[in-house]
């Protein structure tokens, strides 16, 4: 579960965070793990977003040496 | 040598000519091929007719459509197949011979039936789905599983096509702010070369599949599009088994192709293949800000839930003591108000029972003393029964000198006095 954050992709990410959320929503959550759980879910959030609106420069370049109008 | 008699060609082509007056080729509805169309005001093609087996031409005519007529025919074609009368279509036309001395033959269309090319091609693309069908490969596009948000995208499209640059247009400006990467691996989208260059385009993508989520397959509008060219078996077939979701946007409102039936998805116009992408983006933000405000809201609903279960703990803490205290209040004041008829009840119970170790202990003593008596009387006896006097009764005597008793007579010595002791009365005598 604690995988490095930059090295989640979209699927794991998303998938991880959908696991927590449900975790959340189940009596097991107590107000003990709450915070672990928020926190984690919070920054898995932003992985998220980030991947799908922010401009990864690597693969960037890698597609544009593919792209035939350059 | 003597001359034959003869005519000039221009005289011999006047009597072929007139060797075509015949009804049987005037107005002819005939079956052929289209090629080689050309328009110059009118247009001039080639009527062709094809082995079904080997594909070899074993009939061949030039023909015309003089323009006033095309334009009338051309307008219906359009109208009707969705196509412009070009290349390579089945026709059925109806066609007068005409020979010119100084052109030759050549056969004038004066009617289409653009039904006929229409079944043709209906019957093709059929022919083609079935196929496909029959391989089992016609859904393997379909079934392939879409990525969460698919953003890098291989596009395949004619370079500088206004429907490229309205495809990446869209993308470019989507409102959500979403990131699109996008390499062009450009095709020739009409003519002959269509499905090679297609297929070469897709194998490039096929060699750097890793790199993509899926393919678009785009191609500008407009009514000079020529969509016969996408009916392909072997286009249709390598884009069914394409390893990546491919969307096919090349059509535009009544057209469909075999390709529409083999890809994973397909849309009208690149804009809308750009907004289904986009669309995926944005159900995939809507889903993030659905779960964090899930996150939110359960962290609130814990947090305040805690906090009431706090404060009904802390408002029910000194209720409950006071309860306890009260309680304790009132145990102790019936606990005092016992206390008398208990001391009551435990003096007679104590006075009862001393009167009863009192009669014991009186009947104790008395057997004691009874039994002491008894063992007295039977000690008198005994001692009544062993004493000196006694036996001094019976009639011996008792010798003592210095006062203690004689019982060996070795003991005494001349002159010693002793006192002899009797019933009653004693003597003193001296040993002799």
């Amino acid at each position: 579960m604690e995988q490095e954050l930059t090295q989640l992709t979209y699927s794991q990410a998303i998938a991880e965070l959908e696991q927590i959320v449900q975790k959340m929503q189940s009596a097991d959550c107590t107000i003990d793990n709450l915070s672990d759980y928020t926190a984690r879910s919070l920054q898995l959030l932003k992985v998220c977003k980030s991947k799908l609106t922010e401009t990864d420069e690597k693969l960037k370049k890698i597609l544009a040496e593919l792209d035939e109008e350059k | 040598m003597t001359q034959p008699q003869a005519i000039s060609l221009l005289e011999f082509n006047g009597r072929i000519k007139r060797l075509l007056t015949d009804p049987s080729v005037f107005n002819c509805w005939v079956m052929a091929e289209t090629s080689d169309v050309r328009v110059n005001r009118h247009c001039y093609l080639e009527l062709l007719q094809k082995n079904p087996n080997t594909g070899e031409t074993i009939a061949r005519a030039r023909a015309v459509i003089w323009a006033n007529t095309f334009q009338r025919l051309s307008y219906n074609f359009m109208q009707v197949t969705g196509q412009p009368f070009n290349n390579g279509m089945k026709v059925l036309v109806q066609v007068s011979v005409n020979y010119h001395e100084q052109y030759g033959i050549s056969l004038v269309i004066n009617d289409i039936n653009p039904e006929f090319t229409l079944g043709d091609m209906a019957r093709r693309r059929i022919e083609i789905i079935q196929r496909l069908k029959a391989e089992g490969i016609i859904d393997m596009n379909k079934e392939l599983e879409w990525p969460e948000v698919p953003q890098r995208i291989a596009v395949i499209s004619a370079q500088g096509a206004a429907g490229y640059g309205d495809f990446m247009n869209q993308l470019r400006n989507n409102p959500y702010g979403l990131k699109f990467y996008t390499a062009l691996f450009s095709a020739v989208m009409q003519g002959q070369q269509t499905v090679p260059s297609v297929i070469e385009a897709l194998e490039k993508i096929g060699a750097n599949e890793e790199l993509f989520d899926c393919v678009v397959i785009i191609r500008g509008g407009g009514s000079t599009t020529d969509l016969n060219w996408f009916d392909d078996y072997t286009l249709a077939a390598n884009v069914a088994q394409f390893p990546l979701p491919v969307i096919v946007g090349i059509g535009h409102e009544r057209d469909v192709t075999v390709l529409d039936y083999v890809a994973s998805q397909r849309v009208k116009t690149p804009t809308a293949a750009a907004e289904l992408l986009i669309s995926k983006g944005a159900n995939a933000l809507a889903r993030l800000n659905e779960l964090s405000n899930a996150v939110v809201s359960i962290a609130r609903d814990h947090m305040s839930s805690s906090a009431e279960q706090l404060a009904y703990l802390s408002s029910t803490i000194p209720m409950t003591a006071r309860h306890i205290a009260e309680r304790a209040r009132l145990q102790l004041q019936q606990f005092m108000s016992n206390l008398p008829l208990h001391a009551k009840s435990r003096i007679v119970a104590e006075n009862e029972k001393l009167g009863r170790t009192t009669d014991r202990i009186k009947a104790n003593i008395e057997q004691l003393l009874l039994k002491e008596q008894m063992r007295v009387k039977s000690l008198d006896d005994k001692v009544q029964l062993l004493s000196p006097r006694n036996t001094l009764n019976r009639g011996y005597s008792l010798t003592l000198c210095n006062g203690k008793a004689v019982t060996d007579a070795s003991q005494l010595k001349a002159g010693d006095v002793i006192t002899s002791h009797f019933k009653t009365g004693h003597v003193q005598s001296t040993v002799k």
